[in-house]
Order: C-alpha cells, then structure tokens, then sequence
C-alpha cells in the first residue's frame, strides 16, 4: 500500500472508535444538559469526519494520471486539509452561537456522575489518540530518503535538506489537519471534565442557576478560540498553494533578477511560479532571444537558475526579437487579441516583464508606443519572426490560410 | 456595470441582513423565546457568508500579477465558493443535528404569533436576496460587443469555415488588419457569438477588435468578468440565502399549524400530555391515566393536542437538509475540481494530443497540462519535439490555433531539437533536472523522462547531484572505463553508457 500504509490503518481504527465515542457521548450529553459534552461530542464527530477526508485525500493523491487531471491528483492533500479547516471553523462557530445563548439562558448540569465518567474516557480516547498520530509523523521520515537520494556528495545539500524538510512539513499537511481535531477533543475532553466535577461536588439540585452554570459556555468559548488560532494557520499555508501564489521559498524579484541576467536573453515575460502541492513547483515563462542558438544556450542556464531556486519543471517558449516588437511585450499571447480575456494575464495591461539590461536594445522608440497601437499590432503574431529563417518561413504553407498571403513576405498574422 | 452590480448586491444584501438580525435577537430578549435567538443565529452565518463572497469578489478583481502571485487573485473567486459550499455543509450537520434532538425531546412552540411574524419577515428578506442573486447579469451587454460567456470549447464551431481570402497584400499593415480581423472572427465564434459585426470592420483598424473600439475596453472587460467563476461565487451565496429561506419557511409553515390545530395545555386545570416522555415519570398512557382519576373529573382533563405536530418541525428540517445538501453538492464539486488543477470537462486531452501528434514536423508530445485558472481562463503547457528549429516556426502557430480551438488561450510552448541520427526515441523528455528531482517535478517519475541518449551539446543536463552526463562528447575515457556498458539507458543515472557499441 505504499508508505501510508501504517497510517491508514491507524486512521481506520480511529474512525470506528470515534464513531462509538461520538455516538455515547452525544446520547449522554442530552440525558445530562450539559453543553460542553455536546461539543466535545461535536468535536468528535468533526475529527471523525476531518480523518475520513484525510483517508481519502492521501489515497487520492497518490493517483498520478488520470485522464481527467493531467498532474493527477496530488493537490487532493492540500484541498482535503483546506476543506477539513473550513468544516473546522463552521463547527466552531456554531459551537460558539450554542455557548452564547447558554450565557443568555442558563441551564444546570444534570446527572453529573454519568457526564463526568463519560468525559473521562473521551478525554483517555483523546490523548490515546494524539499519541498514536504524534508518533505516526514523525516515523515515516527515514524511508523518504532512499528514494530521492542518489549520491551522498552533494554539494547542495543544505539547500536538498531545506528541500526535504519541505517536503516533509507539506505532505504532513493533511494529517495537520487531523492533529488539529485531536487537540481541540483533548481540550473539550478537560473542559467536560472540569464542568461535570465540579457539578458533581457541589450539586445544585431544584436550585436556580448560580454562578456554575456559566462555567461552562465560557469554558467552551475559551476552548474555541484556541482551536480557532490553530485552524487559521493551516488555512493560510493551504491557501496559498490553493490561490496559485508563489511558493514560500521562492523570491520573484531575485529570480527575475537572475533569469534576466543569463546571456541571450532580451527579455522576459508571462514569468509564473506556482506550488503543484508539497514542495513541487513548477514555472512557464516567455522568453525573447534573438536567434534559436542563443535560445538554447540560455534555456540550460535559465533551468539552472530555477534549480536552484527549487523549482523543477520549468516550461520555455523562446520568442524571437523583431525590430517591430517591443521587447516587452508577447509575441504570442494566443492567435488574436480579441482572446484577452481569456489569458491568465491580460495583455492591455503594462506586462510585468524584465529585460536584460545588457543586451542592446534599439527599440526604445517602440516601448514608449507599445502601450497603444504597438499592443494592438503585435500581439497577434507567432514567434517565427527568426530572421534567419524567414525566407522558409515565407514559403511556408498555413494550413487553412489561402495561398496569396503567405508569398506577401509577411510572417506576421 | 456588472461586477459593480455583485458587489453592490452583497453589500445591500450584507446590511439588510445583519440589521434583522439585530432585530430579531432584540424581539427574542423582549419575548425570550429561545427559538427566535436560534433563527437569529442563523442570519449570522448568512452574514458569514456574504462576507467570505465579498472578500473573494475583491479579491478577484485584481487580476494583475503581482510578487506574491503571478497570476492575480482571479482564482479568489472559486475559493469563496468552496468556502461557502463547505459553510453551507456544516449547517446542514448541525441543523441535522438539532432535528435529530428534537426527536428525542419535542418541544412546543411557545408564542406561535411572534414566531409566524419574525418568521415572515425574515422570509422577505430571504426572498428578496434570492431574487437578486439569482440571474445575475447574465451577459446581457457582452453578446452585444461579440463577446458572449467564455466556456470556449464547450460550442465547437468549425472554425469559421475556410479564412475568407484575402485581398493580394497592399503593404503588411493591411495584411495585418486582413488577418487580425479573421483571427478575431474565429475567437469570437470559438465563443460562439456572432460574426456578421466583423465583417465590416476591416477597414478601421481601431475597429478590428471584437469588442469595438478601445475605448470600450474597460467596460468589457468587466463584463466580461461576470465568467464562470463569478458565477460560482455567487452561487454560493444564492444557496445560503436559499437555506435560509427554506428555513423561514419552515418556521413559518410550523408556527402557522401549531397555531391553528394545537390545542395547548391551559395554566389551570389537570393536563396530560401525551407527547412529551418526562424521563422521570413512567411511561403511561391517557387511560392509565384517565383511570387514576376520579370519574368525576374525566371531562375536564384536556389532553395537550395532535402529538405528530411535535415531530412535524424536525421532519421538515430532515426535508430541508437533504435539499441544501442536495443543491450543495455540485457547486462542492464543481470548485473542488477546479482547485485540484483538473482538466476542464469540455476539453478532451487525448484528442487534443493526438491532434498535436498528427502535425507534421511535431514529433513528439510531452508534458501536455492542461488546467483551470479561473473561470474562461484555461491555461495549457506543452513540450513538442521537433526536428530543428525551421520545423518548429513552421507548426509553432498552427499549434497555438489548435489549442485556441478547445478554448486555451494562455500557452506556453517549448520546443524541443533532437538532433539528426538519435534514437533517443519520442517519448524522451529534455529534462534536466535529475531522479532526484523527478519527485519535486510535477509528474512524478515517468521512465521516459529520466536519462537522456544521444543529445547535442545543447543537452547538458543540470543534475540534482552534480553527475553531469554528456553526449557525444565524453566517449569512454580510460580512466574511468566502466565494462558494463549499456545500450539503452533507461534508468540508470550514475552510470556512463555510450550510444553505440
């Protein structure tokens, strides 16, 4: 079953029990009134549910093809964790709203034995839980290793290890999620336990509520907050890969910077760094040179830039300067302009493209225009303005075009 | 203007129903009924829920790439979905919840007549939100500028037919706008809008562009914003405002029949009722009862009215949650396949590689991605393998017309040389980053992507562990004359192999 295998099981077994504890501590809970095992009943099912999606998630992930997903499915981690804080945080919520209204409306414990053993043992489940799943995170690590490592000597092996720790911290991202849940049981666990002793010793019987029965909500309102500030973190790192931002370890300016600077290359634009999920990055970027050999001596120096910035599947399109271009500019953001819209980053805006400062650059006049008819002329044209090349060009045949066009001379459409 | 129009919307959504929530748990302190403060709370996560929408839509509107994201926030938008449809799911538990609660212990409704009003109110407004969020700009104004909804594969036309032909060229500038104008046709019709509006425009090249002059170009662009991924926005919260109407109707529905048919149990007077099981009493029946009792004192105990009235609120709540779960699910699975970077469903990948394959001058295809940014924004990345660099300028355009056909419109298309004489075979990938990137690359290993044969110098490869191999050049050296050689070397990273034997 691949290295989770030790995990799922556990998750497995988890989830019956959660299953069983859920189901007592929610019948007991409206036999004794008592809120605060309502919620930790609550947070019990909520786990539950959180380990069923980490089930799935880390199955699904590991589904690399799929004729419906061209990366497979190794985002359903980072979704699953997501989707788990959300549900998370709604819970809480409405944990919160029950909480207020005990505060307007004040209600006493009842049967406070019966709560107290039952809040017991769910808080033994809890901690019987976090132990399982604290000792499951960190065992996987040393087999990770054979896999990746080729060659001891490496002489950026900071940089790997960085890398490795990466990895590690974003594949355990899910089972963060379910960690999160484990902590919030323990503490309603404790907080069950307070509330009911403390019932328990001091039983109020026919008496009207005093000052014990706001002990509870105002418990569990502190016991929500603390789950909530766990459960944002996870929200944002999982937002991040979610919202195609850049990843963590990667400086845009830096590496633009870098990339700019590698000979042969004019100019570059369309730059976009993403997160795939766990540490997999992946980069496309346009690039302008002004011959093909030029291109493919910069297009090995560029990927070594973006190896060394920890990015590994990097996709070039090379563009070939014209005179008529501004070098900023696409040659190529689709066949026409009218498609605009539809392009990840529309091009009426002034593009966020870097130009090497070293090469020389005669267009100085074109980049002042490009904001207005330049945009409108060239963006619709292909990259075959090669000059080289272009008397074949010239001859070339498109496919549906009619024929006196193309012997006009112009490789421009 | 229509993005201006959603967030007006919300925010006059947002307001309206935060003001009758502080309305109604202001009645329910003045009456305290409970059940008031518990319908309150159920416009808080409403309210909730526009604000995760509006946060989103502003999001969204910065479509500019910025350092920390190189694509915009345009993706804002499908996560406020997601957000909502998960919202929407844990109200449903806990509903469920309390459904399943009120079986075990019916409770009557206390003021029948302050619940019916507080419950028709907030069905107003619930109604009143359905309607606005429900058909929301759907495009009205941009099929008039040639510029419909963008599911651009989704309406295959032929591409317009065969390109109308061009008049012999008088100079490239009318070459240009000849061949602009037909391009645009054929975006627009990829779009599946009109095209007798272009066919007059050739003459001004201000007027080549499918949504009219420039300076129409801001107005387009926000309607042309109103796209599929807004949609998913406001779905979700059209489905909150949805639920809650469902509920209000329940309320209302319930408080209506308690109202007229429940005969409640007088202050004075003995009362049994049937209904409620005290956990305390045994369990006893109205004739246990009733046969405890004096005769004389039979007719005037009143039995608290029709028990199913108790269990009729929880049966419409069960109702109600299947229907929001129901109504829930697609808008779930819709942002969710989006999120995980799937291939949009109108696109067909293995017909979109084989036609790239069949091109000629394209000799091979990998690392074919094809995803969903946002909305109309789909976006492809592609390695083609040509024979040299000519080959590639010759096909570099039919190809992007081929994946402009399925409607992706952002490309990026990297060309491959592999040099004349290698068998190194179609499938092989010019990857250099090594086995121990292969798992930090975004596919895995694939065995046809790991070691490389017979390159050009051009095929120097960047290894993770500094092995560098190269071919021709290092032929078997004495130093390090290793006797096993291999002929092919699919798997092996370390090892020096030579192309022929």
């Amino acid at each position: 079953m691949g290295r989770y295998s030790g995990r799922s099981s556990r998750l497995v077994l988890m989830c019956v029990l959660s299953l069983a504890i859920f189901a007592v501590e929610i019948s007991v809970a409206y036999v004794g009134n008592s809120l605060s095992l309502a919620s930790d009943a609550f947070a019990v099912l909520s786990h539950l549910v959180s380990m069923i999606i980490g089930l799935v998630g880390v199955r699904v992930s590991r589904i690399r093809r799929h004729k419906a997903s061209t990366f497979g499915f190794s985002r359903a981690d980072v979704l699953g964790a997501f989707g788990n804080s959300v549900f998370a945080t709604a819970l809480m919520f409405s944990i919160f709203v029950e909480a207020v209204k005990r505060f307007i409306n004040p209600q006493k414990t009842e049967k406070a034995l019966l709560v107290l053993i039952i809040g017991v043992s769910g808080l033994g489940f809890n901690v019987l839980n976090y132990v399982i799943f604290m000792e499951c995170c960190y065992c996987h690590a040393p087999p990770r290793d054979t896999e990746t490592g080729d060659s001891p000597n490496d002489q950026k092996s900071p940089e790997e290890g960085s890398e490795k720790k990466k990895e590690k911290k974003s594949e355990a991202l899910n089972i963060r999620g379910v960690l999160l849940h484990v902590m919030g049981d323990a503490l309603g666990s404790v907080v069950v336990v307070v509330t009911a002793t403390i019932f328990y010793v001091r039983p109020l019987g026919n008496a009207p509520c005093n000052w014990q029965c706001y002990i509870d909500p105002s418990l569990t309102i502190v016991m929500v907050v603390i789950i909530l500030s766990s459960a944002f973190p996870l929200i944002k790192e999982t937002s991040t890969i979610l919202l195609q931002m850049v990843p963590k370890g990667v400086d845009m300016q830096l590496l633009t910077d870098r990339l700019a600077r590698v000979p042969g290359v004019s100019s570059l634009h369309e730059v976009h760094v993403w997160e795939l999920a766990s540490g997999k990055n992946i980069a496309t970027l346009h690039v302008k040179c002004q011959t093909p050999s030029d291109y493919q001596d910069a297009a090995h120096k560029i990927r070594r830039v973006f190896h060394e910035a920890g990015v590994h599947s990097v996709t070039i399109q090379p563009e070939y300067a014209d005179h008529k271009t501004s070098h900023l500019l696409c040659n190529s953001p689709c066949i026409s302009k009218a498609c605009d819209s539809h392009l990840c980053c529309s091009q009426k805006e002034p593009p966020r493209a870097e130009t090497n400062g070293y090469m020389e650059r005669s267009e100085s006049s074109l980049s002042a225009q490009h904001k207005d008819n330049g945009s409108r002329k060239s963006d619709v044209e292909i990259p075959m303005e090669d000059p080289v090349a272009e008397e074949s060009v010239k001859a070339m045949k498109n496919c549906d075009v009619s024929d006196d066009k193309s012997q006009s001379g112009s490789t421009r459409f | 203007r229509c993005w201006q129009n959603r967030r007006a919307r919300l925010l006059c959504m947002l307001a309206l129903t935060f003001l009758f929530f502080v309305v109604e748990v202001a009645v329910s302190r003045v009456t305290s009924s409970l059940a008031m403060l518990s319908d309150s709370f159920h416009m808080l996560s409403d309210v909730m829920a526009l604000v995760v929408a509006l946060v989103a839509v502003r999001f969204a509107q910065r479509t500019r790439a910025t350092k920390k994201n190189t694509f915009g926030w345009v993706r804002a938008e499908v996560m406020g979905a997601l957000v909502n449809a998960v919202f929407l799911t844990a109200l449903c538990f806990t509903i469920l919840l309390e459904a399943i609660e009120r079986f075990t212990e019916p409770h009557e409704i206390q003021q029948p007549l302050v619940v019916i009003a507080v419950g028709v109110a907030g069905l107003i407004i619930n109604l009143l939100g359905l309607c606005l969020f429900n058909h929301h700009g759907v495009g009205g104004h941009g099929h008039a500028h040639g510029h419909g909804h963008s599911h651009g594969g989704r309406q295959q036309h032929p591409r317009g037919g065969p390109k109308p032909e061009q008049p012999p060229g008088d100079g490239e500038a009318a070459l240009h706008r000849e061949e602009t104008s037909t391009l645009v046709e054929n975006c627009s019709s990829s779009n599946g809008v009109n095209q007798e509006k272009l066919d007059d425009t050739k003459d001004d090249m201000s007027d080549v562009q499918v949504n009219g002059n420039a300076g129409h170009y801001p107005l387009d662009e926000e309607e042309v914003e109103e796209d599929s991924s807004a949609q998913l926005n406001m779905r979700g919260v059209f489905l909150h405002v949805f639920g809650d109407a469902l509920g209000s109707v329940i309320v209302v529905v319930n408080a209506l029949l308690f109202y007229g048919l429940w005969n409640p149990c007088p202050e004075d007077g003995p009362c049994f009722n049937p209904c409620v099981n005290n956990h305390c009493m045994e369990n006893t029946t109205l004739s246990q009862a009733l046969g405890r009792a004096n005769r004389s004192e039979q007719e005037s105990i009143t039995v608290a009215g029709p028990c199913w009235l108790l269990y009729l609120d929880p049966v419409l709540c069960l109702i109600m949650v299947c229907i929001l779960l129901y109504t829930t699910y697609p808008l779930l699975r819709e942002s969710a396949l989006i999120l995980l970077q799937t291939v949009p469903k109108q696109i067909d990948v293995h017909s979109l590689n084989s036609k790239l394959r069949t091109l000629e001058g394209v000799e091979a295809i990998h690392e074919l991605h094809i995803w969903q940014l946002a909305g109309s924004r789909i976006i492809g990345t592609a390695h083609i393998k040509c024979p040299d660099p000519s080959t590639y300028m010759m096909v570099a355009k039919r190809i992007k017309e081929i994946f402009h056909d399925e409607g992706i419109h952002a490309t990026t298309i990297q060309p491959e040389f592999a040099s004349v004489g290698s068998e190194s075979g179609r499938g092989k990938c010019e990857l250099p980053c090594r086995t121990q990137c292969a798992l930090k690359q975004c596919c895995g290993t694939r065995e046809d992507c790991t070691a490389k044969k017979t390159e050009k110098s051009s095929s120097l490869s960047i290894s993770c562990s500094e092995v560098v191999i190269e071919f021709p050049k290092t032929r078997r050296t004495k130093s390090e004359s290793i006797p096993s050689v291999k002929l092919e070397a699919n798997t092996d990273q370390n090892e020096q192999f030579e192309s022929s034997l």
